[in-house]
């Protein structure tokens, strides 16, 4: 075959040495020119969905929303001194003023098994190797584990209390691991919103988990069932939100576990369990956390 | 790394689940051109099936070392025993070329071999073997197993698993096929189009399996947890 | 003229006539797996075009080049590099969507399309048809995965594009049980199958009359 006497062994070996030198340096240029949007574009994604769940990002509009009144909120915008204020038209939120206010905002600290709060520089604990270390198998079952308080919006007054705490969800869906935030009120046992940032769950059916329609579900539902005889009693009140086969007005009606079940969704009944488990055993052992913010805020009012 | 919190039992399940539950040609969808190209007749799908699984098997071992060992995040900090300070570097760009380049040459060196060891299995397999190496359940296996970050047992049997999938699937669609040859099909449908209704009706059949979760892992490390997990509560009332 | 005809038949046959999942039957691993909605449709499909036509442009611009041995892998390199150069692109810029594609964009480069091209056609002909025929050959796939998933999309969730085209008025609910209710087998995997079949039957019968 004359064609391939042209190429000699030494020449085949040059001409593979040349092409992978040469894709080489293409990918490594383009690998390092990408690396910062990369990052941020991970980091965005992650910053949107615990927004979404702290009800201060809304999805479906791509803008700010501020509480004007108990479980309603209003569209807002960015103003310069950090603060959302109210606005009639949809402004969109952009990356950096969405990164800007989480960073202000949101605050990651250190809970122990027994409910007390630390922040990361009391436990000498690098915030990103910690991160970085227990992302993939959750925080829960750690002796020190992560939780995030929401700070107010910006206002001029002084230092403010925070509005509720952010606890991150892992669990296993029907495919794969799924990643979420759950936003409680500062009573330690309203929930203010839900999200989920990691799923692979089937689009359409369990993928709906991710749905800001069904999230909107779980505004206002009790992490606890508490036992209507004893309200205040959350040491034996189970703990975890349940999603139920169906709607919950037709399955629980007026039982006391109402308050703590949400809609499942058709199709998805067993991303539903794994939703459900998820919160049962992300939420359980912050159990001496909530007890403590209750106690707190029942004190504070003179309860 | 070798095992992580994967039992024995846990592995089992993993098998079943890549064989069955997540079938890779009816549930992922990958390895489809030489399935549809080779279903025709089960002598032939059984040679092609046999070489997919030696080749996606071998070659994910390899490709599990590169990844761990390579182009993971992090991953050069091995180079510390040598002085050289790599851990910061991130090499994930290049590992789509690697993987691919690491199974294709496994294809060449296998055909090299086979050629000199085994004729009759050379000529059975023959053009097969090039194939292989850009089969998309190969390359899907392994990215998958990555993706899931396996420790190296689990994603071994979870390759294993996946390509005996891929096997068992060619095989049903080619004993299917060499029955239909001679039923009386629409023209149109005839060839690809029934083979591609026949496989809609064997994914829904396997959809049955959805749902079976036995591959999680539920070793040492899993269960030291919940022990720490359950701390008594009335204690922690008093203690205010 | 007549020159100018046959280079543009190279982009226009890929389209329909031979086009590449309906025709030629490749490409249909990620055909299947990407298409429950219409948004990663398109973007699976302009990944592929993107990667196509520059893999088939830079084969057929070094063939003189490649010594014979080494011939596919120098193809498959090609293809791994405009992969990856649109993975990058995507998580960098396109982040949601590259989450839905995941591991499909890194699984073009084993797609059968590619190699089909590059081996068929790029490596016999001059750069510019290979680069045209390349872009049909990505076009005529995008065309049928976006067909595929405005199916889907359509009868498993009543949408287009994600906005509800079937009124919500119509679904059934827990008071009117006879309502309208998706037909949820389009959003699991073996709805593709069925639907990709009747598109070839469809596509057979069609070239099949064209001939008599």
């Amino acid at each position: 075959m004359p064609e391939q006497s042209e190429f000699s062994d030494r020449k085949t070996i040059f001409f593979i040495t040349v092409l992978s030198a040469a894709c080489a340096l293409v990918l490594a240029i383009l690998a390092s020119c990408l690396a910062q949007p990369k990052k941020e574009a991970k980091e965005l994604d992650q910053t949107k969905e615990i927004l979404v769940a702290t009800q201060i990002y809304n999805k479906l509009t791509g803008t700010f929303q501020i509480e004007e009144s108990p479980h309603r909120w209003q569209m807002a915008k960015y103003s310069k001194n950090g603060q959302l204020v109210a606005s009639d038209v949809a402004v969109k939120a952009t990356p950096e003023e969405i990164l800007a206010v989480a960073r202000a905002r949101i605050k990651p600290f250190l809970v122990d098994s027994e409910g007390n709060s630390f922040s990361f520089q009391e436990k000498r604990i690098n915030f990103d190797h910690y991160l970085l270390d227990n992302k993939k198998t959750g925080y829960a079952d750690l002796p020190l584990k992560l939780a995030y308080e929401i700070l107010p919006n910006p206002d001029g007054k002084a230092a403010s209390k925070p509005v509720g705490y952010i606890i991150p969800i892992n669990g296993m869906g029907l495919w794969d691991r799924i990643y979420g935030y759950m936003a409680i009120a500062p009573n330690g046992v309203d929930v203010i919103g839900i999200s989920w940032y990691d799923q692979k769950e089937t689009p359409g059916l369990g993928g709906n988990i991710a749905e800001p329609i069904w999230q909107k579900l779980f505004v206002g539902k009790k992490i606890f069932v508490l036992d209507p005889h004893a309200p205040g009693d959350l040491v034996r009140a189970p703990i975890g939100i349940t999603i139920v086969k169906g709607k919950v007005k037709d399955v629980l009606g007026d039982s006391p576990r109402a308050v703590a079940a949400v809609d499942g969704m058709a199709g998805a009944t067993l991303t539903g369990n794994g939703v459900t488990k998820a919160y049962h055993s992300s939420l359980d052992p912050y159990r001496p956390f909530f007890i403590r913010l209750h106690s707190q805020e029942g004190s504070s009012h003179g309860s | 790394m070798w095992m992580g919190n994967y039992e024995y039992i846990n592995l089992f399940g993993l098998w079943i689940q890549a064989i069955f539950i997540e079938n890779f040609l009816l549930a992922n969808f990958l390895g489809m051109c030489s399935y549809l190209a080779c279903s025709t007749q089960l002598r032939a799908a059984n040679g092609l099936g046999v070489a997919v699984v030696f080749v996606t098997t071998i070659s994910g071992i390899l490709n599990w070392f590169v990844h761990t060992f390579i182009t993971a995040p992090g991953a050069l900090g091995w180079l510390q025993t040598f002085g050289i300070n790599a851990a910061a570097i991130d090499l994930n760009f290049l590992e789509f070329l690697i993987f691919i380049s690491v199974v294709a040459a496994f294809t060449q060196i296998l055909e090299i071999v086979l050629e000199k060891v085994s004729q009759p299995l050379y000529r059975a397999l023959g053009i097969y073997l090039p194939l292989i190496a850009v089969n998309c359940a190969v390359l899907g296996a392994h990215l998958f197993a990555i993706a899931r970050d396996y420790p190296f047992v689990a994603a071994a049997i979870y390759i294993f698993g996946s390509s005996l999938g891929w096997w068992l699937t060619i095989a049903l669609m080619a004993a299917i096929r060499e029955k239909i040859i001679i039923s009386n099909i629409v023209p149109g449908f005839r060839g690809m189009g029934i083979t591609f209704i026949t496989s809609g009706l064997m994914a829904i059949s396997f959809m049955g399996f959805s749902g079976i979760n036995i591959a999680q892992p539920t070793g040492a490390v899993a269960k030291i947890a919940t022990e720490v997990a359950k701390t008594p509560l009335e204690s922690i009332i008093t203690q205010k | 003229m007549d020159h100018k005809e046959s280079t543009l038949s190279y982009f226009t046959n890929q389209l329909f006539s031979q086009n590449q999942i309906l025709v030629a039957i490749l490409g249909i691993c990620s055909a299947l797996g990407v298409t429950s909605r219409i948004p990663p449709a398109i973007a699976m499909g302009l990944s592929v075009t993107f990667v196509t036509s520059f893999s088939c442009f830079f084969v057929s611009m070094f063939r003189r080049q490649t010594p014979d041995s080494v011939r596919m892998i120098t193809q498959l390199a090609f293809i791994s590099l405009f992969t990856i150069v649109i993975d990058q692109v995507l998580q960098a810029y396109y982040f949601s969507i590259s989450k839905v594609l995941s591991v499909y964009v890194g699984l073009i480069i084993t797609n059968c399309i590619l190699m089909g091209r590059t081996e068929g056609m790029a490596k016999n002909v001059s750069p510019l048809p290979a680069f045209l025929d390349g872009l049909g050959a990505g076009l005529g796939y995008t065309f049928v995965l976006v067909s595929v998933a405005a199916i889907r999309e359509f009868f498993g969730f009543g949408q287009l594009l994600g906005y509800q085209i079937i009124p919500t008025a119509w679904y059934g609910t827990a008071a009117n049980p006879h309502g309208y209710q998706n037909f949820t087998l389009m959003v699991s995997p073996p709805a593709s199958f069925f639907i990709l079949g009747t598109m070839i039957f469809l596509m057979k019968t069609l070239q099949s009359r064209k001939k008599r």
